[in-house]
């Protein structure tokens, strides 16, 4: 498997009325050809403002790239013209939003918009788009999708929404799809359907996809790899089953224990102490000390090594090597 | 002046129907005034001057004895002419200027101060400092209300846009490659177009008050044209011995206002899917 797409040493900053600060810091992360990453982190952990900096669509008055690259199919997306990055955004990387209320026009049918996607990058005829967008909607799982064609936004539920946002997503076949907690915003069985859909999709469309997420609980069924963010820093990569039964660094472990479980019955929610570091504060060291239970005077001092744990498995922690066993 | 009513009796279909209905009167007045109109609205009959309403002259007549049902009529004519003028210049200049503000953030803030000035003037003053400058005359009344209504316009234009590019759809057309051109014209300016119909309506109607307000001061249509405003302005000084004089011309203008606010109000319930949605789930009003 070929490298796909690959972020090295990529910083943002933010940009408000009380100064600028790092929001992420020296990021690396690659995705192989048809491989599905999930990355994973708390809210403000920078995973979103990652995508969207892939994407290119920061908001320009407010975070900026400070560093590092973003090569795609060995191109650095962040030295391409605003055309040259249209051209690829939509057709080889395309991305799925976290409320499927509000990102589709609401006075456009979602066959319109649909087409208009194609049209946008194919030369191609209404007829034949409006074709495309039917056969996109029933890939989706759509029912009666030749009707659905005509329907506005607000006459479809939020799980056929979601569904039609990723059918416009789908509709160049992307080689890359960014789904940035395409499920927060909808119901629990819906979130399971969609979820399903999505994996199915992609490999079927043998597509790589980067999923972005707050909840490890939805990483097994849907990831290949995971990649933990922490404080706009990687904190541990690895293969998803090493996720769950080897991880290394004590957030992930920290995570994983937050997981509610069906068999240990009657026990109290397990919570990490403390909270995520502003960015404002600057931590130079490693940034989850004050909330580890395994800190010591070096991890306040000295920024953690990257360790390879095993050949697909890092971890950024100065505990990392010999002194979890796994 | 939004008209709103609630439950039943004289509710907002009846209103809107009401509404709808004497704009087609109007519209139907303007196009066939000469038709419809029983006597010359220019012809002059001195034995017969300030006849009060009756059989032969149905709204009375002036000081030179023309009819004022016929010049009523044909005043309707000059009433859609400046109308339809103003809202194509106010609606035109507002949506080019206020989208643009909003597209270019840096320009925008530049031409929404241009903007600003403008609407600091009140409106009958700018116009008139217009008239000054341009001269008077049809087209010159037309493009001076047409600016005073375009400086609103682009304001809400704006407005409406700088919350529109915020949308997550927008964010998700540019996720997939849309570009400006696109953004602007499929999901900005589609989305605009249920705030610009009240609108619309809203200029078409003030158009009305302004031009007459112009020709009453002698600064808009020449005079010898029958416009409900030159009507106001010739009979004002018989307003005790021929009231009919002011009142049929002053109701013209107050209908016309009214009815095309009902109709802009209308139009906007109608368009909006939200709105749609939102009544359907209510039942019907």
């Amino acid at each position: 498997m070929s490298v796909l797409l690959s972020v090295r040493d990529l910083s943002l900053a933010g940009h408000s009325a009380g100064g600028s600060r790092t929001i992420v810091d020296r990021l690396s992360l690659a995705v192989s050809e048809g491989e599905s990453l999930a990355l994973c982190g708390e809210s403000g952990s920078g995973k979103s403002v990652t995508a969207l900096s892939i994407m290119g669509l920061l908001p320009e008055w407010e975070v900026t790239v400070e560093g590092g690259r973003v090569d795609f199919a060995g191109r650095d997306l962040l030295q391409m013209s605003g055309r040259e990055r249209r051209k690829v955004a939509g057709s080889d990387i395309a991305m799925i939003f976290q409320e499927p209320m509000t990102s589709l026009n609401p006075v456009m049918r979602v066959g319109d918009q649909i087409v208009e996607m194609i049209r946008a990058h194919e030369r191609v005829g209404r007829r034949a788009a409006a074709a495309r967008a039917t056969e996109l909607l029933a890939a989706v799982r759509m029912p009666e999708p030749a009707l659905r064609l005509r329907a506005y936004p607000h006459q479809l539920s939020g799980g056929q929404r979601q569904r039609v946002m990723t059918a416009i997503a789908l509709a160049c076949r992307p080689r890359l799809l960014i789904a940035d907690e395409p499920t927060t915003a909808l119901d629990v069985t819906v979130q399971a359907h969609i979820l399903t859909l999505l994996r199915e999709l992609q490999q079927e469309m043998d597509m790589a996809m980067i999923f972005i997420t707050h909840d490890l609980g939805v990483v097994a069924n849907i990831a290949d790899r995971v990649a933990v963010m922490y404080c706009g820093r990687m904190a541990e990569t690895a293969p998803v089953k090493d996720i769950f039964r080897a991880s290394v660094h004590p957030y992930t472990r920290g995570l994983l224990a937050c997981i509610p479980s069906t068999q240990r019955h009657g026990e109290e929610l397990v919570a990490i102490p403390g909270q995520m570091p502003t960015p404002s504060d600057r931590l130079t060291a490693c940034r989850f000390a004050p909330r580890c239970p395994l800190a010591d005077s070096n991890c306040r001092q000295v920024p953690p090594p990257a360790v390879a744990v095993s050949q697909r498995h890092l971890a950024v922690c100065h505990h990392a090597e010999g002194a979890f066993p796994p | 002046m939004t008209v709103v009513a609630k439950g039943s009796g004289f509710g907002r279909r009846q209103l809107a129907a009401f509404g709808l209905l004497t704009v087609a009167v109007l519209a139907v007045c303007a196009v066939f005034a000469p038709w419809l109109s029983p006597l010359d609205p220019l012809a002059i009959d001195p034995p017969a001057r300030l006849t009060p309403p009756g059989a032969d002259h149905w709204f009375g007549t002036d000081h030179y004895g023309r009819d004022t049902f016929s010049r009523v009529i044909h005043g309707s004519r000059m009433a859609a002419l400046i109308g339809l003028g103003v809202v194509s210049i106010a609606l035109g200049g507002g949506i080019a200027f206020g989208v643009t503000s909003a597209i270019f953030p840096r320009l925008g803030l530049l031409l929404m101060r241009v903007i600003d000035v403008l609407m600091a003037f009140p409106a009958l003053l700018l116009a008139l400092a217009l008239i000054v400058i341009l001269g008077r005359g049809v087209e010159n009344s037309i493009l001076a209300i047409g600016v005073v209504y375009m400086t609103t316009t682009a304001r809400i234009v704006y407005g409406v846009s700088l919350r529109l590019k915020a949308e997550a759809w927008v964010d998700a057309a540019l996720a997939m490659g849309a570009g400006t051109f696109r953004i602007v014209f499929l999901h900005i300016l589609p989305n605009l177009m249920s705030p610009l119909f009240v609108q619309a309506s809203f200029v078409f109607a003030f158009a009305q008050l302004q031009a007459a307000s112009l020709d009453f001061l002698g600064l808009g249509v020449p005079p010898e044209t029958p416009t409900w405003g030159n009507m106001l302005s010739e009979s004002r000084v018989y307003i005790t011995r021929a009231p009919w004089l002011l009142l049929f011309p002053g109701l013209m203008i107050a209908l016309a206002a009214f009815s095309l606010n009902l109709v802009g109000d209308a139009v906007r319930d109608r368009l909006d899917p939200r709105l749609q949605a939102a009544f359907s789930s209510r039942g019907r009003l």
